[in-house]
């Protein structure tokens, strides 16, 4: 009898430590897959600015695509220092979304939030040194850090019509995803 | 001999029913911890780093790169008005009016949580720049009396998104009760 007993609390102990390394592993397995597939779909180098098409049930990479936005990313590794993202204020909605391994939106800034016509946000590594997060802010209008090394700049421009197409092309010629050190 | 048989299949045993129970729970963890509003349910958890952890897989699995709410509320149905799970074989109406917000739009999707292949290429309503009117018809087939229409043969258990990006204070102060569109079921094949 006690060994039956044994051996349920022992099964309800695994299962219950199954069930909570799965969720917090499931995200970085899921985010790094999805990481895989837009580098593939984009066709973007590592810390470099890809962009969509118009968004069909052909092209989507990851689940539940909005086929009224305009897509852009960036896969950006923090490895060897900072990488700064310039997005233009556009015409119509956008905004500049940042998620790191674990999934998390750490940052997010739309266009009625954006001070200028051109907006430079830095992202920097958790545990830069003070002395280069003071040089490298007064850089940029927005400092974000990046709880991980590696994430993605997710850029969601609204499509009003078919017709914003060449204007949106105009404002991705003005978009710029590059690591850079301080001064 | 007996001992090792006796350890192995516990850990088995343990791993196998974690693995069923956190596929159960990642898969209702949004509509489990969500807000319901009729048949819409939304999360103001989304994209949070303090996030459940269960709710954080779910979203990744079928809501991934979901702004905070914040910045957007995200609706979304799996059931019609009634209760009744949405199905790919079934016409559906929905009315209504959308919330006060800087635009929105509904999007189908399959239950693979993708859009649905279809070869008028239409998986979403966009706003209507001056009214907040939502009358559209999801069915396999064009409906006969014309309109806007979400074309959802072959998505099998189909669901839909309200997207309210910057949506007014009124919205977040009300999530359960503001005014959403109903969705009908007309008739199933």
């Amino acid at each position: 009898m006690i060994r039956v007993v044994f051996w349920l609390a022992g099964v309800a102990l695994v299962a219950f430590g199954t069930v909570q390394i799965a969720a917090h592993k499931m995200p970085t397995i899921i985010m790094a897959g999805a990481m895989k597939k837009l580098e593939e779909g984009y066709g973007a180098d590592v810390n470099e600015f890809g962009h969509s098409g118009p968004i069909t049930a052909d092209n989507q990479r990851v689940v539940r695509p909005s086929p009224d936005l305009a897509y852009s990313i960036c896969l950006y590794d923090l490895t060897d220092g900072a990488v700064a993202v310039t997005v233009p204020k556009a015409a119509n909605y956008l905004s500049v979304a940042l998620y790191d391994m674990g999934t998390n939106n750490f940052f997010h800034l739309n266009d009625d939030e954006m001070e200028s016509d051109l907006t430079r946000v830095i992202i920097l590594p958790a545990g830069e040194n003070a002395g280069s997060v003071t040089q490298l802010s007064s850089q940029a209008e927005k400092v974000a850090i990046s709880p991980t090394n590696e994430g993605l700049v997710l850029v969601r421009r609204v499509l009003m019509d078919e017709q914003d197409w060449p204007m949106i092309e105009e404002e991705r010629k003005l978009m710029t995803c590059e690591a850079v050190k301080p001064n | 001999m007996k001992i090792i048989v006796y350890f192995l299949s516990m850990v088995l045993t343990g791993v196998g029913l974690g693995v069923a129970a956190f596929t159960f729970m990642m898969d209702r963890a949004i509509t489990a911890t969500g807000i319901q509003n009729g048949p819409w349910v939304t999360n103001t958890a989304y994209g949070d780093s303090k996030a459940p952890a269960l709710l954080k897989a779910g979203v990744a699995k079928r809501g991934l790169f979901a702004l905070k709410s914040s910045e957007t509320v995200y609706y979304t149905a799996y059931t019609d008005s009634e209760g009744q799970v949405l199905d790919d074989g079934c016409t559906y109406r929905v009315t209504g009016q959308a919330p006060a917000t800087r635009w929105w739009s509904f999007t189908l999707y399959g239950g693979d949580n993708f859009l649905i292949d279809n070869e008028a290429d239409t998986y979403s309503v966009f706003m209507d720049p001056v009214s907040r009117e939502v009358d559209f018809t999801i069915s396999p087939d064009a409906p006969a009396g014309g309109g806007d229409w979400l074309p959802s043969k072959g998505g099998g258990k189909i669901s839909v998104t309200l997207r309210l990006y910057n949506p007014e204070p009124a919205v977040y102060e009300a999530l359960t009760t503001t005014p959403l569109p109903s969705i009908e079921k007309e008739q199933c094949a």
